[in-house]
């Protein structure tokens, strides 16, 4: 059994007009630390997590999604 | 890879392990030779410590530059996931350290020399720190 961790980062950025660069001033990390974390390659701390949803005005399970997948 | 897509940790990265690379790799050449019989006499560890200011002049240089160049990067902390991976790098180059501390004194018990000590536990802490920042680029190349 693996997992997953899924996003819509690069979605909501493009819908809020940001740039990985402007995120990661918000959030207050690098854009190549924003840039791993869209393309799944390091899943963020549930601090940064909640960070990135406070940034888009949404829940974090509309940000990050949990998937367990039969391997 | 553009050198503008690295981040300033690992731009920091390669210049410590290049620095690193240029400055020790003449020297341990030099000592090998020695050890080999080919050049007389043993290096004297004030050539090694000549070539560690060399080495600590050269990594501020360069940071130097590098800071300049962005300094809001510089001014910032590391964030979480620059954290890990020098802790990860950190720990892969704390077990080479202790590897060649090892080896460094068996290398004694066969040698009986204590040169063939200094060199080697010099070796040791030098390519300890190779590997962390090797590490650290790879790291930071595969999240890239």
């Amino acid at each position: 059994m693996g997992c997953a961790i899924r996003n819509r980062i690069r979605e909501l950025r493009t819908a809020h007009n940001l740039t990985q660069q402007a995120l990661a001033d918000r959030v207050g990390v690098t854009r190549q630390t924003v840039n791993a974390i869209e393309l799944g390659k390091y899943s963020p701390t549930l601090e940064m997590a909640f960070r990135i949803a406070a940034v888009f005005g949404v829940p974090l399970d509309d940000v990050f999604q949990f998937e367990e997948t039969v391997t | 890879m553009r050198l503008e897509d690295l981040s300033f940790r690992e731009k920091s990265a390669w210049i410590s392990f290049l620095s690193i690379l240029a400055v020790f790799t003449p020297f341990f050449w030099t000592s090998y030779q020695r050890l080999r019989g080919a050049v007389d006499g043993p290096t004297a560890m004030s050539t090694a410590f000549g070539l560690l200011v060399v080495f600590v002049v050269l990594e501020v240089a360069l940071h130097v530059v590098l800071a300049l160049r962005s300094p809001k990067e510089a001014r910032t902390p590391r964030d979480e996931r620059e954290r890990l991976i020098e802790l990860r790098a950190t720990f892969v180059a704390f077990h080479v350290l202790v590897a060649g501390a090892l080896a460094a004194a068996a290398l004694l018990h066969v040698t009986q020399r204590a040169w063939v000590l200094q060199q080697a536990g010099l070796l040791a802490v030098v390519v300890a720190e190779l590997v962390k920042f090797g590490a650290e680029i790879v790291l930071f190349r595969r999240d890239a």
